[in-house]
């Protein structure tokens, strides 16, 4: 295989394991909040810590 | 085991470390116009592991001097008495406890949240319009009444982690099954009992139990510590694998009128601030 390409496509990968490997530990950490329910509060924060992380991803 | 009583607690705080005198002065400080610069800052280097460790963050990138700043004095020019207060009490207050593995409390763990909450408190403080140094012991201080409890009761202290790790519930929730009352009131009595500014000692004994409702009022400094509580454990400073949010006050969030596109500016600037500050740990 060409390295030449596989190089991006290794980054590509590398980067969605890392932004599921957020996902997973901030959904672990919320655990104790409802995000699914009525807590608007804890769902904003969720967005923006997220948001925040994946941008600090790039 | 019969768990202590609040009461009892409060007693046993004689027993812990003291702070260093100057540190306590420049606590009394807060509030206080008529303070000597001059003599606080000879205090300040006359302690040279603390002065180190002040100087260490006043060279931080954080504040741009990198490498500018080489005595108190100059610090204090440079940065403001205030700002050097702020750095000088936070190397001394977590500088004044044993750094050693007791009852399974983690201190770098413990101290790297508590200076995280420091760095969101802080960044909140427009916000509130409320005093950002005070915000920031406040913060740093929020969680301070475990590390009583870790000095004083540590068999006590070992149960309520148990059982925290047992039920995956919150540790304030653990403590009030325990103990009765949690580590937010132990922690107002040692500011108290060190004599910190009344309105830091009640932020940290109220930030489990802000005022409810009234969503529109101002906001006050136990909402803030509040909020930066929460705020610190999302940022997860620790990667501890039991860490978990705690569910936040919708009125505390209100009064501090913060939606999503404010609360990512404050945790990329609070964050920013913590790594700045990062160094004034033990």
């Amino acid at each position: 295989m060409n390295t030449e390409d596989s190089a991006p496509l290794r980054d590509e990968a590398e980067l969605n394991a890392a932004r599921d490997a957020l996902r997973q530990r901030l959904a672990h950490l919320f655990r104790k909040c409802d995000l699914q329910g009525g807590d608007s509060v804890a769902q904003m924060l969720f967005k923006a810590v997220l948001g925040y992380r994946l941008e600090a991803l790039r | 085991m019969k768990p202590p009583s609040l009461e009892r607690i409060i007693g046993d705080l004689r027993t812990l470390p003291s702070l260093p005198t100057v540190v306590m002065e420049l606590l009394q400080t807060m509030g206080d116009e008529n303070v000597s610069i001059d003599r606080l800052a000879r205090g300040i280097g006359n302690d040279q592991a603390l002065a180190a460790r002040t100087l260490r963050v006043a060279n931080s990138p954080f504040y741009g001097m990198q490498g500018n700043i080489d005595t108190i004095a100059e610090a204090i020019t440079v940065l403001g008495f205030v700002n050097v207060r702020s750095l000088v009490t936070a190397a001394g207050i977590a500088a004044a406890w044993p750094a050693s593995e007791a009852a399974g409390l983690k201190p770098g763990d413990f101290w790297r949240h508590s200076l995280s909450a420091a760095s969101c408190a802080a960044t909140l403080a427009p916000h509130a319009k409320l005093p950002a140094d005070r915000l920031f012991l406040a913060g740093l201080l929020h969680d301070i009444g475990r590390l009583v409890l870790v000095a004083t009761h540590p068999a006590v202290f070992a149960e309520i982690l148990r059982r925290r790790k047992q039920e995956d519930c919150l540790p304030i929730d653990a403590e009030r099954a325990v103990l009765g009352f949690g580590h937010a009131r132990i922690g107002g009595a040692l500011c108290r009992h060190w004599r910190i500014p009344e309105s830091i000692a009640d932020a940290v004994e109220r930030h489990h139990r802000v005022n409810p409702g009234a969503p529109r009022a101002p906001a006050d400094m136990a909402d803030v510590v509040h909020v930066a509580d929460v705020l610190a454990h999302a940022l997860d400073p620790t990667d501890d694998p039991d860490a978990m949010v705690p569910p936040p006050d919708a009125a505390a969030w209100q009064r501090l009128g913060l939606d999503e596109k404010k609360l990512r500016t404050v945790l990329e600037q609070a964050e920013r601030h913590f790594n700045g500050f990062a160094n004034i740990l033990p």
